[in-house]
């Protein structure tokens, strides 16, 4: 076996292969961009002011906003003073979904924002660092009739950060405050038809609980959940492409089995990536509609986290073993200062996922943000973790600026050496540059998309058409990423072309046997060393040897 | 949207309160140093925060007389609600009902504010929208839910409703609560926005505009409120709808302007709902008019103060909270940025005049320099009366005995300007302001009472 699929393959044939590729990547877009929906919906929610008239609560009473049964509604807070309501009977309502409609196990998940509509008032102005606290129930029912069953129950902070835009005035009575959104509820499975969510924001001079928090006029909350459409789009796509990645990895690994040789750190890191890749893409997101797996956002954070760790440790390795320099490399240990960051990055960013959606598996209404110190830590973590990407990604460009020089170093030596070889290193060198452009393109393609994504208002009309930006950037840059794992594990297999048949290296270096005479021992001590390892790093550890 | 106006049945004196003068419960308690005992106070008129909201608030209610037997007959209407009994006997409720019933309760069974003296501003609002409304939304609390009435209907009954609207609150009654909200955020939008204007938006009882006769000569006035009528029955729609209490927001298909296919969100509903709602009587009285093309012209100019004020808010929720997953929606502006919005739109307003262009009219500026209005621009035909004297007739009620600024020149609630040509005179009045006071977010608020003098500028009958 003579080195890699890529370097004896033909340029027809990569081409061929490379426009194969391409057209699944326009697929993928088009999946994303013309037949899946917006991939989440946010749905706005008033709450309903409910009154409390029971005095002694016994066991937990839930107030319905709406439909039978519901519970004696206020319009304003003046009717609460007529009525000599206090603060404390006061209680929010908000019944998830809107009235006629039900959630569904294919929401996936659902996070609910929450926003106060707080009134300026000259003598009732909001304290600085004030402080919200919120009694909160969540129950859920699975049909309309049944009573409520609680889910949750909590006392939650959340710190008002409030700004009024104009001048604190008489004049300007009546105006919002501009108030930061506040992460109220996340819940990472939608087992159940309908939810519904008692707030309270009970008072307490003595204690100083909700004083100084102004003059709220209203609550509103803003619920996200994934689109059905999407997650049909999204299941459809991963259970597709498991098999796919699945099947070229096995293909993969008895080729490098069948050698005699054991396989180099490349090729090991090549099978790392493709496990992780398929450990993204097995849909067990399918049970989740069958059960209630709460766990499955933090499965799929962390399955993500793995997939990009191995996917910033394969840049770092693959650079490294194209480095054309002296060092024997060829050992995971050797790429330690590099791949160190990745795996504290990612180990930090795993704890502060934890602490957050760790938590919310056991508490939906938990925010690491909501607590001084807990913003400090997650800060802390997230510093860290940008500290880690930013150290990372100089060690990558040095490493391409490093495998750049020595390339272009190999370029001056070139017109010395005879055709075939010359022919052979231009190839080399080409290909090699090839899946570094095809790297950055797809970096860049995923910035891009990245950022139309932000900057764009979600979908573009194209004639009669609407095109989901953001769902196509999902589908587009989710198969993009396969479909490179999926070139890489194909071009970088071994090449079953044995010299006898195939002949192309061999003959190139044999043919170059007048040139360089140091050079030419090294060379065929290599090749009558069959199933050595591929032909690229033999190439450069010999030129590393020049 | 005058036609929100003209169905109200019955509109009252605002001003039932004492003529003129500034009394407080507390002057009627003697005074007699701080209180103690914890004053439930309406948070929201901002009368806590001592006289001078108190009075602009009062100086609003120019109007005297036989106000306290309309208002009695006002809160024994408010009584209409099936669950207290007094005018239907039926008794047949279901939710919907009780919820409007519980509305119409907490106002009858309060004495109206007048009677403790209390809130001038607020309260007189409160005990005039029931007049405006309740008797509608009671009489459509009757209706079975979301079913279309057919034949005798109750929204036959409103006077004047033109029959596309009554073919509307035939179909969804539950949206005439909506209705009568908007027709409540209008009144307190308007009368904020000119409270120191000498138009102060003030409600008059006679015919069946609450505005007076001002509304229907294509006035500046006429425009803003039209514009805000519009402005508000789209929110009161939307905000009905993300609370729940309407069934079929953002599904309906009868509403032009919802897409067939599928459902679009609660605020498109209630932009629709306004333009088939409030738009209905102008469309009905032909396009080639001026009057119709003005009024359709500001109500959609209303509609754009909404649509054009949008907010966009985002939430990263993607891996560890990042921005790779993000979804963003837009947030209604609140009415108050609207009523700003309008009022912006008021003192910029654009006087035209029918002009046929080609085939079909349209309305042109009068003055040919002036540039073509926009689509959120105000309209208006007629220009103004000086809203100096009392005029009855046409709802005008003249600045007599309106407070003023009296330190401020110029400006446009200086004196100068509010007294037209009489002139102002300064009295200095001791009040009661309450201080040190203790608030919570909702419902109560517990203060001392401290005593000041302060000068005081009233314009000259």
């Amino acid at each position: 076996m003579a080195g890699a699929i890529i370097e004896n393959m033909s340029t027809k044939k990569l081409v061929i292969v490379g426009v194969i590729l391409l057209l699944f990547q326009a697929f993928a877009f088009m999946v994303g961009g013309l037949i899946a929906p917006s991939p989440t919906t946010a749905v706005h929610y008033l709450a309903t002011k409910c009154v409390d008239i029971t005095k002694h609560r016994v066991g937990t009473k839930w107030f319905m906003p709406w439909g039978p049964n519901q519970c004696d509604k206020i319009q304003s807070f003046d009717e609460a003073m007529a009525k000599k309501v206090e603060a404390n009977n006061i209680v929010f309502a908000v019944h998830i979904p809107l009235p006629n409609k039900e959630m569904s196990p294919w929401f996936q998940f659902m996070l609910v924002i929450l926003q106060f509509d707080i009134a300026f008032k000259m003598y009732n102005q909001i304290d600085e660092g004030a402080m919200a606290m919120i009694d909160v129930g969540l129950a859920y029912r699975d049909d309309t009739v049944s009573e409520w069953t609680e889910m949750a129950h909590s006392f939650e902070q959340r710190k008002l950060n409030c700004n009024f835009t104009t001048s604190k005035t008489f004049e300007n009575e009546g105006r919002y405050y501009e108030c930061d959104l506040l992460p109220f509820m996340e819940v990472g499975s939608v087992a159940h038809k309908y939810y519904l969510l008692n707030i309270r924001l009970p008072v307490n001079e003595r204690k100083k609980i909700n004083v100084g928090i102004g003059e709220i006029k209203d609550i509103r909350l803003v619920s996200i959940h994934q689109n059905g459409g999407f997650t049909k789009v999204w299941f459809a796509m991963k259970t597709f492409l498991t098999p796919s990645i699945l099947i070229i990895m096995i293909w993969y690994w008895r080729r490098i089995t069948l050698m005699s040789r054991p396989p180099v750190l490349l090729e090991k890191v090549i099978l790392a990536l493709g496990i992780s890749m398929t450990f993204i893409n097995i849909p067990v997101e399918w049970f989740s509609i069958g059960f209630n797996w709460t766990w499955m956002l933090l499965f799929g954070d962390i399955r993500q986290g793995i997939f990009y760790s191995m996917l910033l440790s394969f840049w770092i390795i693959f650079c490294g073993e194209h480095l054309m320099d002296q060092t024997e490399r060829n050992r995971f240990s050797v790429y330690w200062k590099q791949v160190g960051p990745i795996v504290f990055g990612s180990f930090c960013l795993f704890i502060f996922d934890m602490c957050e959606r760790g938590v919310q598996l056991t508490n939906p209404f938990y925010s690491i943000w909501a607590s001084d110190v807990g913003t400090e830590l997650a800060m802390a973590f997230i510093i860290v973790a940008g500290i880690c990407a930013c150290l990372y990604f100089l060690f990558l460009c040095f490493m391409v600026f490093q495998v750049f020089r020595n390339i272009s170093g190999k370029r001056t030596s070139l017109p010395a050496m005879s055709k075939a070889r010359r022919l052979h290193y231009e190839g080399l060198i080409f290909r090699f540059k090839f899946l570094m452009l095809v790297t950055l393109t797809c970096a860049a393609m995923t910035v891009i998309f990245f950022i139309i994504s932000q900057v764009n208002e979600g979908h573009w009309h194209w004639g009669e058409h609407t095109v989901q930006v953001n769902s196509a950037f999902f589908t587009g840059i989710y198969g993009m990423w396969n479909l490179y794992v999926f070139a890489i594990m194909f071009l970088y297999a071994p090449s079953h072309k044995r010299y006898g048949d195939g002949q192309s290296s061999g003959q190139c270096i044999t043919g170059d046997a007048g040139g360089n005479s140091g050079e030419d021992i090294q060379l065929t001590t290599t090749i009558t060393h069959v199933d050595g390892p591929s032909e690229i790093y033999k190439m450069t550890g010999k030129e590393a040897q020049e | 949207m005058a036609l929100l106006w003209e169905t109200a049945e019955d509109v009252t004196w605002r001003n039932r309160g004492h003529k003129g003068g500034i009394r407080h419960e507390e002057d009627k308690k003697g005074g007699k140093g701080a209180y103690k005992k914890p004053v439930y106070a309406d948070i929201d008129s901002g009368k806590y925060a001592g006289i001078i909201p108190r009075l602009r608030a009062r100086n609003i209610n120019q109007h005297h007389g036989k106000q306290t037997g309309r208002s009695l007959q006002l809160w024994r209407r408010a009584a209409c609600c099936p669950k207290t009994n007094l005018t239907h006997g039926d008794g047949q409720t279901d939710g919907q009902s009780d919820a409007n019933c519980l509305h119409c309760q907490s106002h009858s069974t309060t004495p109206p504010p007048v009677a403790m003296g209390n809130p001038p501003h607020h309260g007189n609002q409160l005990a005039s929208l029931p007049s405006l409304s309740l008797s509608h939304s009671c009489s459509l609390a009757r209706l079975p839910r979301s079913r279309p009435v057919s034949g005798a209907a109750p929204c036959a009954r409103l006077r004047g409703l033109t029959p596309g609207q009554v073919g509307v609150c035939r179909a969804r009654g539950e949206v005439m609560e909506s209705v009568r909200k908007a027709a409540e955020m209008v009144i307190e939008e308007c009368q904020h926005q000119f409270r120191n204007r000498r138009w102060n938006c003030s409600t008059t009882p006679r015919g069946i505009n609450v505005f007076g006769r001002v509304m229907n000569q294509g006035t500046r006035e006429a425009a803003f409120v039209h514009a805000l009528s519009s402005a508000a029955m789209a929110v009161a729609v939307t905000r009905a709808c993300t609370r729940g209490e309407l069934e079929r927001c953002g599904c309906d298909r009868k509403v032009r302007g919802v897409s067939p296919e599928g459902c679009s969100d609660n605020l498109s509903y209630g932009v629709a709902f306004s333009q088939t709602f409030v738009d209905e009587p102008e469309r009905a009285k032909g396009l080639s008019a001026g009057r119709p093309l003005m009024n359709l012209h500001n109500n959609e100019a209303g509609r754009k103060a909404i649509l054009h004020n949008m907010q966009v808010e985002c939430k990263c929720h993607g891996v560890s909270g990042s921005c790779e997953l993000r979804t963003c929606w837009k947030v209604m502006p609140p009415f108050r940025r609207v009523g700003v919005v309008l009022k912006e739109r008021f003192d910029g307003a654009t006087e035209v005049r029918l002009t046929r262009v080609g085939s079909r009219t349209a309305l042109l500026p009068r003055d040919s320099q002036v540039k073509p209005p926009a689509a959120r621009d105000l309209l208006y035909l007629a220009p103004s009366p000086d809203f100096c004297h009392l005029d009855p007739d046409n709802g005008i009620p003249g600045t007599a005995g309106r407070r003023c600024n009296g330190t401020s020149r110029l400006a446009p609630d200086g004196c100068e300007l509010v007294c037209c040509g009489p002139g102002y005179r300064a009295g200095r009045a001791e009040v009661v302001q309450r201080c040190s006071c203790k608030f919570s977010w909702c419902c109560s608020v517990r203060c001392q009472q401290c005593k000041n003098t302060v000068t005081i500028h009233t314009c000259r009958v």
